[in-house]
């Protein structure tokens, strides 16, 4: 069944929208989640309660990418979860580490100051469509999806030590796109 | 703004962002589910799982034996799952190894093709190099399961592999590739498990899933190592309707880390056999040493044939039979004490020609060598005329060297002849002095000498003759030794390559001198290019000068790489004359720098010395590349002689094309050299139609003249111009971002890749040090090999050019020479010279 069918069964209320999706996007839910969590059970229970936002969202909201939609709610949740629960880390919790690299690109004048996160997020969108795909993949793999350094090499077939300097020179051409953004 | 900021901020990206990077999803474990591996020891049997699918029928594999000590069988390997009752596979012994530092020595991994593993994404990879020779036909395996044939890059044809499986859960890569005469087949790996599905491509037709195996990889206790990777190379293949005639060879590497961190990687090469039974053998080996000796054998005992369950090869004057079992090999003298010491192999089960010591028997025989036959012996009459020395008729027909079966006919070099024994009728075919008729105008006369001119005695007596087999080919070199010029021929123009070769190099040393004889020329293969055979000649010559002095220049080297339409000059090396002390003419002295180009004798010898050439008058200089044109400017010459010239010269290349000429002005090449690279990029652009009005213009003398700026102009929208900056990161210290270092042919660095300065910044884009680490994955074994490298340029697309100036970082790696290194998928390669 495809994204608009889908959709459609949450628009008609059918519950079978549930099981739709859970069979479509479950196990990319579930990996966007363990990432995070770095716990099986846990993130097993990140992909039910997106799969319940999911229920409660739509109607009224008509995601355009149901996929991206659903990954980044499941994100959402899962760093939620990480926040309020102050888990451990354990697994593939990747949360410490990402923080830590992502310092790289944020240390500016003002560290403190607030930035709009939709304007945040357009602007990292268009730096990234200005960089290579292969980097690309990588940067949103490791910074949205929170994978460890080895998953993405492992999947893009890449040494881990590729992925660990591709992501510290686009960390740094980042930097330097947001502080001609005036961002930084 | 704060780290966490940023990190809010990803959830916001284009949705097409994120479904871009979309990760392999992950099946939900329990939290307290272990992977516990199992220790069989001793012979207990141990029932491991496999599936295959042949021709649609499950096939009943055969019970397991476990005969090691130490064996680990993790559970945790779904596919080692039984799939049917009764399913089950023979596996050799699984031994444990640990402390292991893995190999040292800088061959490759596996022998005779490169592997094609690590197929990822944003990049394809040739099928092979085999097929590319035959007809610039190849497979390419792309990201996710398409294929695409590429016939001089039109007409792609894309086969849609099992898409089903595309939205499988498992994700595959492409593994590997295997041609026979009518199917391609496809090893895809389970990136999960690591199983791999063997599909079947018609010429025409659907895909077909014949083989599903489990997997491939080592069996390991995953409580201690991790898998970090694997290869993976279908060796042998053979899908035969009548499934006791199918087998199939795969050879995979696997590499392990201990998960406690401690430097023990453990090195793996096995040997997959699916045998016709269907049972499922695999020997494994923990020293590359061990691995080839069982490939391939020793250089005592050189595999000569593989079969499913054998190989042949001679070992101390038997024809040997040896089991597969890399432990305890079974060793079968077919024929004790062995008459013949040269054999050659046809396909198999096509049987094997072998040559006796004494050169005078030619046999025939299946592989066990139970029904030998004599198809030539120079006993026969008819043979009589195939003398050692065409003015010693008497000398007895010897053969020299059994060198192969091509095209139909066993190869037989004699002192100064070849034998072409028709496999079929075993009718002999003699080839008379290869420097007047070229072998593939052989004639099929048994009894003359296919050249019918009148030999002259002096002349003909023949200095030198060296033959070498080139893939399906057969290349001679012969000479004549009154000096008057070096005669090579061939079927397929190599030597006559050579000897143009020759010619040009003669024209750099000086136009007056020639070669007058290559001799001791001897031809080997000696590695890979871009997926086409490579070999290297060497010899010595000598030359002789217009005053009708002469001399010898000493070694030389040719390098050679094959392609489908003939060859290609790597390199050439020659290290007795000064080149440019040969090209310090007196008539230049004095010239203006205007009249340069208005008298040959003053640029001619600039054009030969950078082995170029004019465009002669009417000669239409044009290329139709479907709508895509590249050219590199490889070098700009502006001066000359200590002259400063009106006119520039560009070297440039052709995509696609040879090298060639043009010359510019001179405001041109300034222009050209502030360019940050020299490559320029059309698009949608033909040559012939749009370099044939203004932009290329010829000028009274017939020279070619294109007008770059104007090009440059006309086509800026269209033009890419690549620069060294063009990349993201924008230095050359980008060239030692070379991750995933894998055979390439000339050199190998599977183990090895170079770091780089944390601050790429601080070097100069035409010289830096660059350090050569030799190690493994995780750097527990860093060998450092420290190298300066002396410049760097972006040659095409992705690829950089960079010469090494000290030392030799590598055992295959060479100071002064050029090396190619792609920026994606690093293959490094010799370069072309420029």
């Amino acid at each position: 069944m495809n994204d608009s069918s889908i959709i459609a069964l949450y628009n008609s209320r059918d519950e079978q929208a549930l099981a739709e999706t859970q069979n479509r996007l479950g196990g990319y839910l579930y990996t966007v989640a363990y990432n995070i969590l770095g716990s099986a059970q846990d993130a097993e229970e990140c992909v039910n309660d997106t799969l319940m936002h999911l229920w409660n969202a739509i109607p009224p909201n008509h995601p355009e990418n149901f996929y991206a939609y659903a990954a980044a709610l499941s994100r959402n949740l899962a760093r939620n979860r990480y926040a309020s629960e102050h888990a451990q880390r354990r697994g593939g919790d990747t949360v410490p580490e990402i923080l830590d690299e992502l310092h790289d690109c944020c240390s500016g004048e003002n560290v403190e100051a607030e930035v709009d996160a939709h304007m945040l997020g357009e602007a990292v969108t268009r730096f990234l469509r200005g960089i290579k795909k292969k980097h690309r993949i990588i940067f949103v793999q490791r910074y949205f999806y929170h994978a460890s350094v080895r998953s993405i090499a492992e999947q893009l077939h890449i040494r881990e030590s590729y992925v660990t300097t591709t992501l510290t020179r686009t960390r740094e051409k980042l930097r330097t796109f947001l502080r001609e953004e005036e961002l930084l | 703004m704060k780290p966490e900021h940023l990190l809010d901020a990803m959830e916001h990206i284009a949705p097409d962002l994120i479904e871009e990077a979309k990760p392999a999803p992950l099946a939900p474990v329990s939290d307290d589910q272990q992977d516990e591996p199992v220790c069989v020891t001793g012979k207990e049997k141990t029932m491991k799982p496999i599936q295959f699918i042949l021709t649609g029928v499950s096939i009943a594999a055969a019970a397991a034996v476990c005969a090691g000590i130490g064996v680990f069988i993790s559970k945790s390997k779904g596919a080692n799952d039984l799939k049917d009752p009764g399913d089950s596979v023979t596996t050799t012994a699984v031994t444990e190894v640990t402390g292991t530092n893995g190999p040292t020595e800088s061959t490759s991994i596996m022998p005779e093709r490169n592997f094609l593993g690590g197929i990822g994404t944003l990049t394809f990879q040739q099928c092979g190099p085999d097929t590319l020779a035959e007809d610039l036909t190849a497979w390419y395996l792309l990201n996710d399961i398409t294929v695409r044939k590429s016939q001089t890059n039109s007409n792609p044809q894309y086969v849609k592999i099992d898409e089903e499986r595309d939205n499988d859960t498992n994700v595959q890569y492409f593994a590997d590739c295997f041609e026979d005469q009518s199917n391609l087949y496809l090893a895809a790996r389970d990136n999960v498990n690591y199983s791999i599905r063997l599909y079947q491509v018609p010429e025409d037709g659907d895909s077909t899933l014949k083989y599903e195996l489990p997997s491939l990889t080592m069996d390991y206790d995953e409580s201690k190592y991790s898998l970090v990777n694997t290869w993976i190379q279908i060796r042998d293949l053979h899908i035969d309707e009548e499934k006791e005639n199918s087998y199939i060879d795969i050879l995979t590497f696997d590499i392990l880390h201990p998960n406690d961190d401690s430097p023990n990687v453990t090195h793996y090469w096995s040997i997959h056999q699916l045998l016709p039974d269907g049972e499922l053998q695999r020997s494994e080996f923990d020293s590359k040493e061990a691995f080839d000796a069982a490939v391939n054998g020793t250089e005592e005992n050189r595999t000569l044939a593989w079969a499913p369950d054998y190989r042949y090869y001679i070992q101390d004057g038997n024809y040997v039979k040896r089991s597969w079992d890399a432990d305890e090999p079974t060793v079968y003298p077919i024929v004790q004490n062995a008459e013949f010491d040269q054999v050659v192999q046809t396909e198999f089960n096509g049987g094997i020609y072998a040559m006796s010591k004494d050169g005078k028997t030619i046999w025939k025989s299946d592989m066990d060598w139970k029904y030998p036959q004599v198809v030539w012996t120079s006993d026969n009459p008819d043979n009589a005329w195939c003398t050692g020395n065409v003015n010693e008729p008497t000398d007895p027909a010897v053969g020299e060297k059994l060198i192969g079966v091509f095209n139909g006919k066993v190869w037989v070099r004699c002192r100064h002849h070849l034998i072409l024994i028709d496999t079929g009728t075993y009718e002999a075919t003699y080839c008379y002095d290869s420097s007047v008729v070229p072998l593939s105008e052989c004639s099929a006369n048994k009894t003359e000498p296919a050249d019918q001119t009148e030999p002259d005695d002096e002349k003909r007596t023949v200095a030198g003759f060296a033959c070498a087999a080139f893939g399906e080919w057969l290349h001679v070199q012969c000479g004549e030794n009154n000096g008057d010029m070096n005669h090579v021929s061939d079927n397929k123009n190599l030597a006559a390559y050579l000897n143009y070769s020759a010619l040009q190099y003669r024209n750099q040393l000086h136009i007056d001198r020639w070669y007058s004889q290559l001799d001791n020329m001897n031809i080997k293969e000696s590695g890979s290019y871009q997926g086409s055979p490579v070999y290297t000649v060497t010899g010595t010559g000598t030359y002789k000068d217009e005053d009708g002095g002469s001399g010898a220049f000493g070694d030389f080297t040719f390098i050679i790489k094959e392609t489908a339409s003939g060859y290609t000059l790597l390199e050439m090396t020659h290290y007795t004359m000064d080149t440019v002390d040969q090209l310090n003419r007196p008539e230049l002295q004095g010239k203006e720098r205007a009249d340069f180009w208005d008298d040959p004798a003053c640029y001619e010898p600039l054009m030969k010395k950078l082995n170029i050439r004019m465009a002669s008058e009417g000669e239409k200089i044009s290329y139709t590349l479907s709508g895509h044109i590249c050219f590199s400017i490889n070098d700009i010459i502006t001066e000359y002689d200590g002259k400063q010239l009106s006119k520039g010269i560009v070297r440039y290349e052709l995509y696609q094309c040879t090298p060639e000429i043009m010359t510019l002005p001179l405001d041109i090449c300034r222009k050209l050299k502030s360019l940050p690279q020299w490559t320029v990029e059309f698009k949608d652009f033909n040559v012939e139609e749009n370099m044939s009005d203004t932009l290329l213009q010829k000028d009274q003398g017939g020279r070619w003249w294109i007008d770059l700026d104007a090009l440059l102009t006309r086509y800026t929208e269209k033009a890419i111009i690549r620069e060294s900056t063009a990349d993201e990161y924008g230095t050359a210290c980008d060239v030692l971002d070379i991750q995933n270092v894998r055979p390439g042919g000339w050199i190998y660095t599977p183990d090895a890749w170079m770091t780089y300065p944390d601050d790429c910044s601080t070097q100069k884009e035409d010289s830096f040090t660059a350090e050569f680490v030799k190690g493994y994955e995780n750097d527990y074994f860093h060998q450092e090999y420290k190298c300066t490298v002396e410049s760097i340029m972006i040659n095409r697309d992705g690829k950089f050019e960079v010469l090494l100036a000290y030392p030799g970082v590598y055992e295959k790696l060479e100071p002064g020479k050029k090396y190619l290194f792609s920026y994606d998928y690093d293959i490094i390669e010799m370069a072309e010279p420029v």
